[in-house]
């Protein structure tokens, strides 16, 4: 082959490298070299909607995991457990300036999300607490584990629901039937069968008795446990309808450790009502907790009164 | 320049040379022929200049040498400046003034040594330019690669080149130590340039295991956990394996320290020594020795095709026009493969906490895994336990001797080669020689390595020998967790058939399989997907129905697709069947979300 030949070919093929070079300019930067129609997107913006869409994916594969059984399978919440986040407010910024957050809305579900709620801003509406999920605050997630809910949340911005989660005390009543607090005959704590609800109780619950005896100790501390991760906020350490979240309550907590008011309600009746929650106050149903360790808790929270 | 003194000057001798010119100068502007004598003589300089700066940048040529270089012409200058440049300029100190005609035979050498190194820089380049972009934490690193492969221009086919020319580089690396091995050109006197040789593919290995992990995705940190798990057992393993893993993973596990380790040493360390061995290969080979020529005619008995083969061919110009035509072509493949055929994978973040249902080491290291499951050895080492009571077993059986022992040894064996093909010679007294037709037992030895390689290799992936309940199998097959990489580099990956026929293609609804067991002729591709789903299914009925323990009894397939949230849609596979074990749930179900945009193609 003689030098030239050789040099021609060397430019041929350096002409031809330009050809997929050109090709990836137009694809990367067709936008900013002001080649594409305003409907038409770019290779490099396909893409990025590819990455956001599988982070969409997992985001949602997480949501399954951890957060639907207190938000519910759709983020449409579950009314005295935890509030709807597929939610219009929250999504379009009004919820975020309502607060006072001078942060992005995205900014502000990454924070809650990673930082969780340690301190329930609403006991009175939601008896759960929103975890702490970041493993920078001690929670089980990378970042890009909340960054991935963070934009699958923020998928629903499209579809989101009106919903008032966070409505306030006094305008929940003034507005009528909301979703956590329908209006009802509130129990008068302290008086003997004052609970409307024990009167009816649906048939399941009639007559039902827990298989563990009410001294045994086993049982009373996993009662214990249980009681004081989930009821002791409201209903206090000893029962006394005196917890520290009790005070923005209304109506109160029973006070359990009242001798007279557990005797006028029979353990089927407590039973049936730690299931399936109170009608017209904060108390939520804890069916979810499984019967057996809501008898348990039942059995440590009659410990308090004595009453059998 | 400056010794012109036609006009002198008024204080003429008193002033520097200097000025004295200048003023000269100044006073042919103001003549005609002052000026046409002015702008000879600057000509002159100028071209005086610039051919002074060629010649210090050539090392040697003149510009008239360098034209006459690139148009094929016989040199201007005596005696031929083209060799100056091996002794003035410093890279050319590791290329030859000239190559022997007949070793410059393309099928002789197939340019593979040539293209490792080509390969080396188009890394170097690209892994520079991606270092820009990078950033070795372990939080930040995978949101890094989605940066490169979403806001920055070239970012992904700068990726796709780099990860290209990685495997590449493997590959032609591996290549070109069979070519030398084939041609014998390890032999006397270049046997220490096998040695340099073999040290190259080592760090050549290292290179492309170090860059595997800094994605950090699923892929990457599953593939160097068991890979760095082998350094565990190291023996004796409460030391040596203790210490080789504490050093590699940087903990007991990879994470920030084992990434900033491998992150350092893919930038660093590696490269540095790359360059350093590359250099001295180099050096030996175009300079010391030069390339080996074709066995036939080094060795033939006709004196005239010696001669001929020993014609020299200068490098200055023949070598490096062709060097630079190969060049323009090999970049030219690379970056068209690059831009239209092949992406690098990322799959999803690494996850300590889900380990992928079948994890494979990176391909080229595959033979490792296939040793850890080989199927001969260990049966016969057991037969000789059992029947012959000689226990060898306890020995063999162990990730020490398979992962660490075995493969150092075959790496030893490999730096021993030209050393002990010159000792196998010489114990039985006869000469050297590199015709195939003297070497049968050395090219056997080659051919079988090469079988054993192979076949190690398919032991190792997971064709061979894994399998986990038949009812997970399925929902691998269908949707895996993450799309397959095929043991073969640079082919493209697998993600299964439900997220190819993506959003699109999967209408909500519930399927019971059962129900499209045959396909009309014109079927959709769900309904296809959801046939072949079905085929499966009643295979593993089928199975259980002829045994007690294979398949799964009386096994029925739901597959069930829902909108789920906007451009987002959740798919279940379901699969039910009698369980006949204790603790088989006789369920099975795998969830995965599709989205509009994920584009898995
Ligand atoms: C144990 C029940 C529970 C779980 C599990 C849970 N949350 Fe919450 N979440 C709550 C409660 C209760 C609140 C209200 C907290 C408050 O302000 O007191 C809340 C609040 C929120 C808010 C803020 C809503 C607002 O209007 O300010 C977001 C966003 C949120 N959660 C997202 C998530 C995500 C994402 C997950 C899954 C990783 C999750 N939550 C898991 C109970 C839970
Ligand atoms: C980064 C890796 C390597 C580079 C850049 C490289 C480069 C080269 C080059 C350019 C040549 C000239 C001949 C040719 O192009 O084939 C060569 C020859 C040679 N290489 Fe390599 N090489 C590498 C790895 C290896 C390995 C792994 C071996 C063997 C274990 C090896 C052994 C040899 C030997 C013995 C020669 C002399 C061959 C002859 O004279 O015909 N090299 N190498």
């Amino acid at each position: 082959m003689s030098t030239q030949f050789k040099i021609l070919i060397g430019i041929i093929f350096t002409l031809l490298t330009c050809v997929p070079l050109a090709t990836i300019a137009v694809n990367d930067l067709g936008r900013d070299l002001g080649l594409l129609a305003p409907d038409e997107i770019s290779g490099m913006e396909r893409r990025a909607a590819a990455l956001k869409g599988r982070e969409i994916e997992v985001g949602a594969d997480l949501y399954g995991q951890y957060c639907y059984g207190c938000h519910g399978k759709h983020g449409e919440g579950i009314p005295g457990v935890a509030p709807a986040i597929n939610r219009k407010d929250l999504l379009d910024g009004r919820r975020e300036k309502a607060i006072g957050w001078s942060g992005s809305v995205d900014a502000f579900l990454r924070n809650t999300i990673a930082a969780g709620r340690p301190v329930s801003s609403r006991p009175d509406l939601y008896a759960a607490k929103m975890p702490t999920w970041g493993n920078q605050y001690g929670g089980p997630m990378r970042p890009d584990q909340v960054d991935a809910l963070v934009s699958f949340v923020l998928n629903w911005q499209a579809g989101a629901l009106e919903v008032d989660a966070w409505s306030p005390p006094a305008a929940a009543v003034a507005a009528g039937p909301a979703p956590t607090r329908a209006p009802g005959t509130a129990p008068t704590p302290g008086a003997p069968g004052a609970f409307t609800q024990c009167v009816n109780i649906p048939a399941p619950y009639v007559g039902k008795k827990p298989a563990y005896r009410f001294d045994d100790k086993a049982i009373l501390a996993a009662g214990k446990t249980i009681y004081d991760d989930k009821c002791a906020a409201c209903h206090g350490a000893n029962g006394r309808g005196d917890g520290p979240a009790a005070a923005a309550l209304n109506p109160k907590p029973a006070n359990l450790a009242d001798k007279s008011f557990m005797q006028g309600l029979p353990v089927d009746c407590h039973f049936y009502l730690v299931s399936e929650g109170v009608k017209g106050s904060a108390m939520p149903p804890w069916k979810a907790l499984g019967e057996d360790a809501l008898w348990k808790v039942l059995i440590y929270e009659r410990s308090f009164s004595g009453v059998q | 320049m400056f010794e012109r003194k036609e006009h002198p000057a008024p204080f003429s001798d008193k002033m520097p040379v200097g000025l004295q010119s200048l003023w000269s100068a100044l006073h042919d502007l103001r003549t005609k022929e002052g000026r046409a004598r002015l702008g000879k003589a600057t000509r002159a300089t100028g071209w005086q200049v610039a051919d002074d700066t060629v010649r210090a940048v050539s090392a040697g040529m003149g510009i008239a040498d360098v034209r006459a270089l690139f148009r094929g012409d016989p040199p201007v200058e005596k005696p031929n400046p083209r060799y100056k440049v091996f002794t003035n300029a410093f890279f050319a100190h590791i290329r030859p003034r000239y190559y022997e005609k007949s070793s410059t035979k393309f099928t002789h050498t197939f340019g593979l040594g040539f293209l490792s190194a080509l390969t080396f820089f188009i890394e170097a380049i690209t892994g520079l330019i991606l270092m820009v972009f990078y950033i070795p934490e372990q939080d930040r690193a995978y949101q890094s690669m989605v940066k490169i492969i979403a806001e920055v221009p070239f970012g992904q086919f700068l990726r796709d080149i780099h990860r290209v020319g990685a495997e590449l580089m493997v590959l032609v690396v591996f290549l070109h130590m069979v070519r030398v091995y084939l041609t014998g050109s390890f032999k006397h006197p270049r046997q220490f340039t096998w040695v340099t040789g073999v040290i190259l593919l080592i760090i050549t290995l290292g290179l492309s295991y170090s860059g595997y992990l800094l994605p950090w995705d699923q892929l990457a940190y599953w593939a160097v956990t068991i890979g760095t798990s082998m350094a565990k057992s190291a023996p004796p393993k409460e030391i040596m394996g203790y210490i080789s893993n504490l050093m590699l993973r940087g903990g007991d596990t990879i994470g920030q320290n084992g990434l900033l380790r491998f992150y350092l040493g893919h930038v660093i360390l590696l490269p540095v020594l790359a360059m350093i061995f590359i250099a001295v290969h180099y050096y030996r080979v175009s300079r010391l020795h030069g390339i080996s020529l074709p066995a036939s005619e080094e060795e033939s008995p006709d004196p005239a095709v010696r001669k001929q083969a020993k014609e020299r061919l200068d490098y200055l110009p023949e070598i490096l026009t062709k060097e630079l035509m190969w060049i323009a072509i090999a970049v030219f493949a690379i970056v068209g493969f690059a831009a239209f055929s092949f992406h690098a994978p990322l799959e999803h973040h690494s996850d300590p906490y889900r380990t992928p249902l079948h994890t494979t080491a990176p391909w080229y290291f595959l033979w490792i895994q296939g040793m850890l499951k080989d199927p001969w050895v260990l049966p016969i080492l057991r037969g000789l336990r059992d029947f012959v009571g000689i226990d060898l077993v306890q020995f063999y059986d162990s990730p020490a001797i398979q992962g660490i022992i075995l493969p150092t040894l075959i790496f030893l064996l490999l730096f021993g080669v030209p050393y002990l093909d010159e000792f196998w010679d010489k114990f039985w007294g006869r000469p050297s020689s590199r015709m195939g037709k003297n070497r049968k037992l050395g090219l056997t030895i080659g051919f079988a390595s090469l079988f054993l390689l192979i076949l190690f290799s398919y032991f190792g992936t997971p064709l061979f020998g894994v399998s986990a309940p038949p009812a997970v199998e399925i929902g691998q097959e269908f949707i895996p967790e993450e799309c397959v990489l095929p043991p073969i580099p640079l082919l493209p990956d697998n993600c299964g058939e439900v997220r190819r026929l993506g959003y699109e293609g999967l209408p909500a609804g519930t399927y019971e399989l059962e129900k499209y067991a045959a396909p009309p002729p014109d079927a959709a591709p769900l309904h296809n997907l959801l046939t072949k789903m079905q085929g499966r299914v009643a295979e593993q009925a089928e199975r259980a129905a002829q045994s007690d323990v294979a398949g799964l009894a009386d096994a029925k397939g739901f597959f069930v697709i829902e909108d789920w949230q906007s451009d987002l849609k959740k798919v279940t596979l379901r699969i039910t069947w009698t369980p006949r074990a204790p603790g088989d749930t006789g369920a099975f179900e795998k969830i995965v979300y599709v989205h509009r945009d994920s584009a898995y193609e």
